[in-house]
């Protein structure tokens, strides 16, 4: 915005070269700042390169006269002229000072006493400009803000409200009289209580910012931003308040909405987890059921194998179903469950295989959580089929760490015999580990080590990255 | 291991229903009758006045498992083993407000159901 000059700066356009250097060297004396031109077009030249604030020019220039200058300069410069003048031209120089168009006119021969005083008179027009220029960019900017203004005066109890305080409360200027009791009553009735509280706060010093709702004439609901501040005299005395009100019913509904969209995609979201988990159960069932019906050993294995495959998948599923963050579930609550879920599921007594958490709480997104159980079910079905005896009491341990860079390391071991040193994890050719191979490495861009030295070990480490979030 | 001990299954989910039938079956229980709806689950439970209810809060028809509890418990004190896949906070505290009863979040554990059953 442009700042009132103090400082001003004048062209002087004279031909009379003696007179116009004479003009500046007083001006130059008076504290201004003053360039000169011999004539019209090389005074344009000049305001092409530089901001003259006031003009003062000869009516009778040669290559033009001072009004047709005036128009010349207005397009590259906004500045207040004073045009000097012969008795021959008197008249233009008049009508022009009528029509505002220039400051004044000074009659030849000079006096240097009124020229000056015009010049404080052009100076002082510029301000007013510039003043009113700013007041209607202030007015403009408060009616794109939706901001209106008010005051209170505490001895006389009256109050003044700008024409946008009206628009906003949705109130004509013609029917209402601004008054803190007038204001109250189009606020909403549960926030009279806020309301109250803000102003007598004001009163007696503290400045408040209260968002309250505003009840309009066919009962809409409407929002407004509330700012009061005490007002002060010389003597620190409080003697009223002021304040803005701002209506921010588009940012709220707006908000609400926003709202609205995400609990119902929360609840979407939530309901899809579940119908999953149910459609899994589902599936689990019948294999379940199937597995009763079968006479067969190896077939009842096999459809138990699968059973799990889906209970370790559907958990995810419910697991997510249950936690506050749609998008992550923790690890450890997961396996913890799946551990107990699958030992139940092979029969194991308390007292024959037990286990052995070690679990560091590590929140993981669905993509991991998944893989991360069906490794799980792959390394405990193994242990199950392999490991475990008759002779001996089972355990399997499970250890889950987090490091600060985010590498996930799960070391799963059981007590079993192990396998002999010249055993090829990598060239086996058993499901069960090819499973665990391809998952750790294609799917989760993690490393798979075994030892068969003491029972049989697997360690597997990856981070969470290897997907991005999705909801 | 014959309890001889009468289990009327709600359950709306007919796979579900039968793997609850054959764990009962398997656990020792006599399963008297399966239902999918509310309202035949009323009738059912007057009719065979089993032991133990073991029914899903979510069931078809116009009654939900709370309200049939409730009709039936206005009359007679059959304990009631509810399951839910849900999460609902205000149905499960319904449910537990009804007096002679458990809640066991799907899916159900036989043992847990083996041990409401004794404890009733």
């Amino acid at each position: 915005m442009e700042q009132i000059k103090k400082d001003l700066k004048i062209l002087v356009v004279d031909d009379n070269r003696d007179l116009a250097n004479n003009i500046q060297d007083i001006l130059h004396e008076k504290g201004y700042t003053a360039s000169v031109a011999f004539d019209g077009n090389s005074a344009a030249k000049l305001c092409a390169l530089e901001k003259f604030d006031l003009v003062l020019a000869d009516y009778k220039l040669p290559d033009m006269d001072g009004l047709q200058l005036q128009e010349k300069l207005s397009k590259l410069i906004q500045a207040e002229y004073i045009i000097i003048t012969g008795h021959a031209s008197l008249e233009s120089a008049s009508k022009a000072v009528q029509q505002k168009q220039i400051v004044g006119y000074e009659i030849k021969p000079l006096d240097m006493g009124r020229l000056l005083a015009f010049i404080r008179q052009g100076e002082r027009r510029r301000a007013e400009k510039i003043i009113a220029q700013q007041s209607s960019h202030m007015q403009l900017a408060q009616e794109m803000a939706r901001i209106g203004y008010w005051s209170f005066d505490i001895a006389t109890g009256i109050s003044a409200w700008s024409d946008m305080i009206f628009t906003i409360l949705g109130r004509d200027p013609a029917k209402h009289i601004p008054s803190y009791d007038e204001f109250r009553s189009f606020i909403h009735p549960d926030d009279w209580n806020m309301f109250d509280q803000a102003v007598q706060g004001a009163i007696k010093g503290t400045p408040y910012h209260i968002e309250m709702r505003i009840i309009f004439p066919d009962q809409s609901i409407h929002y407004v931003a509330a700012q009061g501040y005490p007002q002060f005299d010389t003597d620190g005395k409080i003697t009223g308040l002021f304040g803005t009100t701002q209506d921010i019913t588009k940012r709220k509904y707006a908000e609400e909405q926003i709202r609205t969209a995400l609990a119902e995609k929360e609840t979407l979201l939530r309901e899809l987890y579940h119908r999953t988990k149910n459609n899994m159960q589902v599936i689990s069932g019948m294999l379940s059921l199937q597995a009763a019906f079968s006479q067969d050993k190896e077939t009842v294995e096999i459809l138990q194998e699968l059973e799990n495959k889906i209970m370790a998948m559907s958990l995810v599923h419910q697991k997510l179903y249950q936690s506050k963050d749609l998008s992550r579930i923790d690890l450890r609550e997961y396996i913890n469950d799946l551990t107990e879920l699958l030992m139940q599921s092979y029969n194991a007594l308390p007292d024959a295989v037990s286990s052995r958490l070690e679990m560091q709480s590590v929140p993981i997104l669905i993509d991991t959580a998944i893989p991360c159980g069906l490794i799980l079910n792959e390394l405990i079905s193994n242990s199950f089929k392999h490991a475990f005896s008759k002779e001996k009491q089972g355990e399997l341990q499970i250890e889950l760490t987090q490091a600060d860079q985010g590498d996930i390391r799960l070391l799963y071991s059981d007590n079993g015999p192990g396998v002999p040193d010249e055993f090829d994890f990598r060239n086996r050719k058993t499901l069960g580990l090819q499973t665990v191979l391809m998952i750790t490495e294609h799917q989760l861009g993690g490393t798979a080590h075994f030892d068969g030295s003491n029972g049989l070990s697997c360690c597997i480490k990856f981070r969470d990255t290897h997907y991005k979030e999705r909801v | 291991m014959q309890k001889n001990i009468k289990i009327l299954i709600a359950e709306d989910e007919a796979i579900i229903a039968m793997c609850l039938k054959m764990d009962c079956r398997n656990a020792g229980y006599n399963v008297c009758g399966m239902v999918a709806k509310g309202e035949e689950l009323i009738i059912r439970a007057d009719q065979e006045k089993p032991d133990i209810i073991l029914m899903d809060i979510g069931l078809s028809g116009e009654i939900n498992g709370i309200e049939a509890a409730l009709q039936i418990r206005s009359h007679c004190d059959i304990p009631i083993i509810f399951m839910t896949g849900y999460q609902d906070e205000a149905m499960i505290e319904q449910a537990n407000k009804i007096h002679k009863t458990v809640l066991f979040h799907k899916p159900v554990n036989m043992q847990d159901v083996e041990k409401a059953v004794e404890s009733f």
